[in-house]
């Protein structure tokens, strides 16, 4: 378990968000009203502790990418406001947003797409210091050795291109750099899925031993549930653009509260055939409506099985039912 | 090859070696295309009959001077040569048909002179096939870099700032694609050709070379901008632009080491594209005495030279016309051989005109 005993929630989050959302516009209309708007983060609040790994999981399109995204600020948010460190950096500009930069740090999915092909590993790993402070030649080149040590990759493969790599070995190399500038807090949105199962071990491993030697504060976007709850120490449940709910992960785990993330997680499969309380399979009718178009009410009405009259009208708050556990339903599982 | 790369790193990262450490130094990007090029036979065998020509056109004027003591620019009705002993007219009466007008003389298949006959003035049409070629390859390669030059400015500046920059640039793009490609061109040098033209300190005398190059660099600019253009926006939104971009990487910077190097690629493809197109625009042009002008010659003006002797002297309009195509073909099939090379999932193409 990564991080485990490091989840009392002491002074101020290192990362704290309020009520963020984000819009895309689709279409190029001048006209007023001539735009779709995607809702792909919708009013979403959470804090990230110091030293903890934060599990967001959700259905594909469900704009935990998104959120990710924006945490780091890497999209502009629409709406709200989101603190690092005591700093608003959603309205921060972008030279003052530099040394923030230096200590909030992503890695990507996609280990072929997020390492420009044209450059060495060398010149990769070199480009976050060359660019943050002033290094001498000598101490980049020590600092990117000790890099490829930490993430366990050979120091003589340093003059290799990216294309030369395995997507275990490529994702090594963006864990690399991202810890390069020794962050605090790293939003690895879904940094395993891409890889091989066997890997995907490796290198979930790879952030759990970085976390510990280096004090980091995750953000771990995934879809695959179990990977979350061997890396996690606290979850949140993403849906069409929301949190539905959050709490430690041990607890979602074994009590959901709310209805979707009952369905997501009766949905994984489990090895303990000894278990008494085996709950049965749910299996979520329909799709997942149109973050274009959500549904009125609580959005996940037209596909719960718990619905009622309330749930198409009133759009149910997130609020903290239990210590430490926000769910945002009217008629939470097992209450 | 990926499967037998991850199953050797499932073992252990630190023992994966997919290609081999030691056995040589890694190959960057463009070694690695430059070797597949050279392994192209079709375009390298391409790439040699293009220099051969390049290198007989660049004989022109020794050839006139020295091998054929002809001066290919001035008319020479009256001379004579002597032929296998026999003395020959270069401008004959015609003895066929009617007997009204003179034919000139045919190919004497002899590099002494006349090797391919004369035109109708008399001049000798292969040593004007080498200084025309001379004409149509340096047309052709200046335009290819005026209009890559522009091209490349244009497409990163809208592809990369985006905003007000994108839209003003790409609806100027779009005025010049809303012209038939030679029309624009045809028009351009019909306004343009008699008279002189004065940008700041450059100075275009009528009639000099430099005026076709620029009518061809510039209709062909919305070519070559627009992909350029479109290859930038996704390389801006690609992730690893993104990932500079969270670490706080300058964004002249990120343009400068992210975004040009993966545009330079592009640019390399069209070079011998272009030049195959602008070859054939400035062709047409000349054939339509709108591009070169006399006296000096190209490969189009030859063909129109050719045309009425196109009965009884087919070889003055026939000769240049292979050149041309002989030419644009290689530059196509190097041109392939370039885009497999650099990108083999591109599937870069010029669009029809």
């Amino acid at each position: 378990m990564i991080g485990a005993g490091q989840t009392s929630p002491s002074g101020a989050p290192l990362l704290r968000a309020r009520g963020v959302s984000k819009q895309f516009r689709v279409g190029n209309s001048i006209l007023p009203g001539g735009n779709t708007v995607v809702h792909a983060v919708d009013n979403v609040s959470l804090d990230v502790w110091r030293g903890e790994t934060l599990g967001l999981v959700g259905e594909s399109g469900c704009g935990k990418s998104t959120l990710g995204r924006c945490l780091v600020r890497l999209y502009e948010i629409t709406a709200g406001r989101i603190e690092f460190e005591g700093v608003d950096i959603s309205v921060a500009k972008t030279r003052a947003l530099r040394p923030i930069r230096q200590r909030m740090q992503m890695v990507f999915q996609d280990p072929y797409a997020s390492l420009n092909p044209r450059r060495r590993v060398a010149d990769l790993l070199a480009e976050p210091l060359k660019v943050h402070g002033k290094r001498s030649r000598a101490e980049i080149k020590e600092r990117v050795a000790e890099l490829m040590r930490l993430v366990e990759l050979q120091p003589d493969h340093l003059n290799r291109f990216p294309h030369e790599f395995s997507g275990g070995q490529r994702q090594r190399i963006g864990i690399a750099r991202a810890i390069a500038l020794e962050p605090s807090l790293v939003v690895a949105d879904e940094p395993v899925s891409a890889l091989d199962v066997s890997i995907q071990a490796q290198i979930v491993n790879l952030f759990a031993d970085l976390q510990e030697r280096l004090g980091l504060t995750y953000v771990f976007i995934a879809h695959d549930l179990s990977v979350v709850r061997q890396v996690s120490t606290r979850t949140a449940v993403m849906y069409l653009g929301s949190i539905v709910e959050s709490g430690p992960t041990e607890e979602i785990f074994q009590s959901p509260r709310h209805p979707y993330s009952e369905a997501l997680i009766s949905a994984v499969p489990s090895a303990d055939l000894d278990r008494t309380n085996r709950r049965e399979r749910i299996v979520l009718q329909g799709d997942v409506p149109s973050p274009i178009n959500p549904p009125s009410g609580c959005r996940f009405h037209p596909r719960c099985r718990y619905a009622t009259e309330r749930c198409k009208v009133e759009r149910p708050k997130l609020a903290e039912i239990e210590p430490g556990r926000l769910v945002a339903c009217h008629h939470p599982v097992g209450m | 090859m990926a499967a037998s790369e991850t199953s050797i790193a499932g073992n252990d990262p630190r023992q994966a070696d997919p290609v081999g450490a030691k056995r040589r130094p890694a190959a960057g990007p463009w070694a690695t295309a430059f070797r597949k090029l050279v392994h192209d036979k079709a375009a390298m065998a391409a790439l040699l009959v293009f220099i051969l020509i390049v290198i007989g056109c660049s004989f022109a004027s020794y050839y006139a001077s020295h091998v054929a003591h002809t001066f290919p620019f001035s008319s020479n009705l009256q001379g004579k040569i002597v032929i296998d002993g026999v003395e020959q007219q270069i401008i004959a009466p015609s003895t066929e048909g009617l007997g009204l007008g003179s034919t000139p003389i045919g190919p004497t298949w002899k590099l002494q002179g006349y090797f391919l006959g004369a035109d109708d003035q008399g001049r000798d049409v292969f040593a004007r096939m080498l200084y025309g070629g001379l004409n149509s390859l340096w047309i052709a390669s200046a335009s290819t870099v005026i209009c890559l030059l522009f091209a490349a400015v244009l497409g990163v500046t809208a592809g990369f700032f985006g905003g007000v920059a994108d839209a003003a640039i790409s609806r100027i793009m779009d005025v010049i694609w809303a012209f038939p490609i030679f029309l624009l061109a045809i028009s351009l040098s019909i306004v343009l050709i008699n008279s002189s033209i004065n940008i700041g300190p450059i100075v275009i005398r009528a009639g000099s070379l430099w005026l076709p190059i620029f009518i061809i660099g510039i209709v062909y600019v919305p070519y070559v901008a627009r992909p350029i253009r479109g290859q930038v926006l996704s390389l801006k939104n690609s992730e690893f632009v993104l990932a500079a971009v969270g670490l706080g990487v300058p964004s002249h910077r990120i343009l400068w080491k992210d975004i040009l190097p993966n545009v330079a690629t592009t640019l390399i493809v069209f070079v011998p594209l272009m030049m195959a197109l602008n070859m054939v625009t400035e062709s047409a042009l000349s054939f339509l005495s709108i591009g070169v002008q006399p006296p000096d010659a190209s490969w189009g003006t030859i063909i129109q030279d050719g045309q009425n002797l196109l009965y009884s002297r087919p070889m003055v309009a026939l000769a240049p016309g292979i050149a041309i195509a002989v030419t644009v073909l290689t530059l196509n099939v190097f041109g392939d051989g370039v885009r497999d090379a650099l990108d083999p999932r591109s599937k870069l193409r010029i669009g029809g005109d």
